[in-house]
C-alpha cells in the first residue's frame, strides 16, 4: 500500500526549490551587473535619490559652513588681535627708538658737560601772541624748574629760557623773541657779540647777531654758541649758524643773521638745565 | 493760555555765557596758535567780550571782560594785568554804548569789536615799538594781519552771543 503524499512536505520542497532557483539566478545575473528588478527600482527611485542626495549635500554644506564660519570668525578675531598687538608693539618700538636716539644724544651732551643737571619736559601749548615767541612746558617748580633756566634740545641746541613758572608748568621764551638777549661767541673766530631777537627776523624764524666787534671776521656758515658771559647761559650751547652778514654804511650797526640750530617750529621733547657749573 | 517767560538770575545769566568764553579760549589758545596767517594769530576772546557786552550790558559785559581778560593774558603767556584790565574796560564801555547810544545790531557790534581789537593790537605793539625798536612797517603789517584774522570770528561769535542772550531773556 502506497503511502499518501504529504502535501506539507511537497510545499516545503517546492519552496526550497524556488528559493534555490532565485538564489542561483540572482548570483548568476548579479555577476553580470544587471538585475532587472534592482535596475527598475533604481531607475524609479533615481529622481528621489538625486533629490535626497542634493538635500543632504546642501545640509552637509550648511553644517560645514556653519562649523567653518565659527572657526573662521574665531581665526579672524585672533588675527585682528594679533595685528592690533603688533601695531601697538610697532608704535612702542618707534617711540622707544626715538627716545633712544634722543637719550643717546643727551648722553653725549652729558658726557661733554658732566656738571649739567637736566629735567625733561614736553611742550603743551604755544602762545597765541603774534608779537613774540614763547610756549608752555609740562614741568614747573615741582619738577625743579625755576625762572632763568636754559632750555635745550637733546643735541645741546639752545631753545630759550624759562621766564615764568607755576607748580606744574613753565613758560619758555625762545631765543627768537624780542625779549631774548644772549651773550654769543663765533666758534670759528672766537669773537664775542650778542644774539638777540628781532621783530622782523622773528617772522622768518631767525635772530640777529648784534654788537659785532670792530674789524669783525664773522662770516656766513660760522657756528654761533653761547659765550657763558653773564652767567645766564652755560658756555658752548649752540645757538645757530650765520646766514649772512648785513653791513651798514657806517659799519657801526653791522649785524649777522642767524638761523637757529634747533627746529623751533617743531618742538616736542626738551631738556631744562636746572643747574650747571658757571665757572 | 498763559506763557511764562523763563527768568534767569544775574549769576545764571553770566554762567550761561561760559560756553562762549570757553569756546573762544579754546579757539584762541589751542587751535589757532599754530595756524599763523602772515605771521599773525587771531584774538578771539576780545571779539567775544564785545559781543557779550553789546547784548548783556555794562555790568555783565565788564564781568565777562574780566574773565576773558584773565584767560587772554594766560593765553598770551603773560601776567594777568594788561588784557585783564583792557578787556574789563572794553566790556564796560561796549556795554554802556549798547545801553545808551548804539542799536544792538551787527553793524554796531562790528564797530565795537574792531575798536576793541585795535586797542588790543595797539597795546601789544607799543612796547615793541618803544623798547625793542621794531620797525613801524613790520609792526603795522602784523597788526593789520591780526586785526583782519580776528574779525573773521566776528559773525559766528555775534550769532552765538545773540542766541545765548535770547536764551537768558535779556
Amino acid at each position: 500500500m502506497n503511502k499518501p503524499i504529504n502535501k506539507k512536505r511537497i510545499a516545503i520542497l517546492a519552496a526550497a526549490v524556488l528559493v534555490a532557483l532565485i538564489a542561483t539566478l540572482s548570483l548568476t545575473l548579479g555577476r553580470s551587473g544587471s538585475d532587472a528588478v534592482t535596475g527598475s527600482v533604481n531607475t524609479a527611485m533615481k529622481p528621489l535619490k538625486t533629490l535626497m542626495s542634493a538635500i543632504v549635500d546642501q545640509l552637509e554644506d550648511i553644517y560645514g559652513y556653519l562649523y567653518r564660519y565659527d572657526q573662521l570668525q574665531a581665526e579672524n578675531e585672533q588675527l585682528r588681535a594679533q595685528i592690533s598687538e603688533l601695531e601697538q608693539e610697532y608704535r612702542e618700538y618707534i617711540e622707544v627708538s626715538d627716545e633712544n636716539v634722543r637719550l643717546r644724544a643727551l648722553l653725549g651732551l652729558s658726557e661733554r658737560n658732566a656738571d649739567y643737571k637736566y629735567a625733561d619736559a614736553t611742550v603743551i601749548s604755544w602762545t597765541s601772541s603774534s608779537w613774540g615767541s614763547s610756549f608752555t612746558m609740562d614741568k614747573g617748580s615741582a619738577g625743579g624748574v625755576k625762572v632763568g633756566d636754559p632750555v635745550i634740545s637733546e643735541n645741546g641746541d639752545l631753545i630759550g629760557r624759562v621766564t615764568a613758572v607755576s607748580s606744574n608748568t613753565s613758560t619758555v621764551t625762545t631765543l627768537l623773541d624780542t625779549d631774548s638777549s644772549i651773550g654769543a661767541e663765533d666758534s670759528q673766530t672766537n669773537e664775542l657779540a650778542v644774539a638777540r631777537g628781532d621783530f622782523e627776523l622773528l617772522k622768518q624764524g631767525k635772530l640777529k647777531l648784534a654788537f659785532l666787534p670792530e674789524n669783525y671776521a664773522v662770516k656766513a656758515g660760522d657756528t654761533i654758541v653761547t659765550s657763558g658771559g653773564g652767567g645766564t647761559y652755560p658756555q658752548g650751547l649752540v645757538i645757530g649758524t650765520v646766514d649772512e652778514v648785513v653791513s651798514s654804511s657806517s659799519g657801526l650797526t653791522d649785524y649777522a643773521v642767524i638761523t637757529p640750530s634747533a627746529n623751533l617750529s617743531n618742538l616736542e621733547f626738551l631738556y631744562i638745565i636746572t643747574s650747571y657749573n658757571a665757572d | 493760555m498763559i506763557r511764562y517767560k523763563r527768568k534767569f538770575t544775574p549769576i545764571l545769566k553770566i554762567l550761561l555765557h561760559l560756553p562762549l568764553l570757553l569756546l573762544a579760549y579754546i579757539l584762541q589758545d589751542m587751535i589757532f596758535t599754530r595756524l599763523e596767517v602772515f605771521g599773525a594769530r587771531p584774538l578771539v576772546l576780545p571779539v567775544a567780550v564785545a559781543a557779550v557786552a553789546m547784548f548783556e550790558g555794562s555790568v555783565r559785559g565788564g564781568i565777562f571782560g574780566l574773565a576773558a581778560g584773565i584767560l587772554c593774558d594766560a593765553s598770551l603767556g603773560q601776567p594777568a594785568v594788561l588784557f585783564t584790565i583792557l578787556l574789563t574796560v572794553c566790556g564796560l564801555t561796549v556795554g554802556i554804548l549798547g545801553e545808551t547810544v548804539l542799536a544792538r545790531g551787527f553793524p554796531s557790534f562790528l564797530a565795537c569789536c574792531t575798536g576793541t581789537l585795535v586797542l588790543c593790537v595797539f597795546c601789544q605793539a607799543l612796547p615793541l615799538l618803544i623798547y625793542a625798536g621794531a620797525p613801524i612797517r613790520a609792526l603795522a603789517m602784523t597788526a593789520l594781519a591780526q586785526l583782519v584774522y580776528s574779525i573773521l570770528f566776528a559773525l559766528p561769535v555775534y550769532r552765538m552771543a545773540r542766541t545765548l542772550s535770547r536764551l537768558a531773556g535779556a
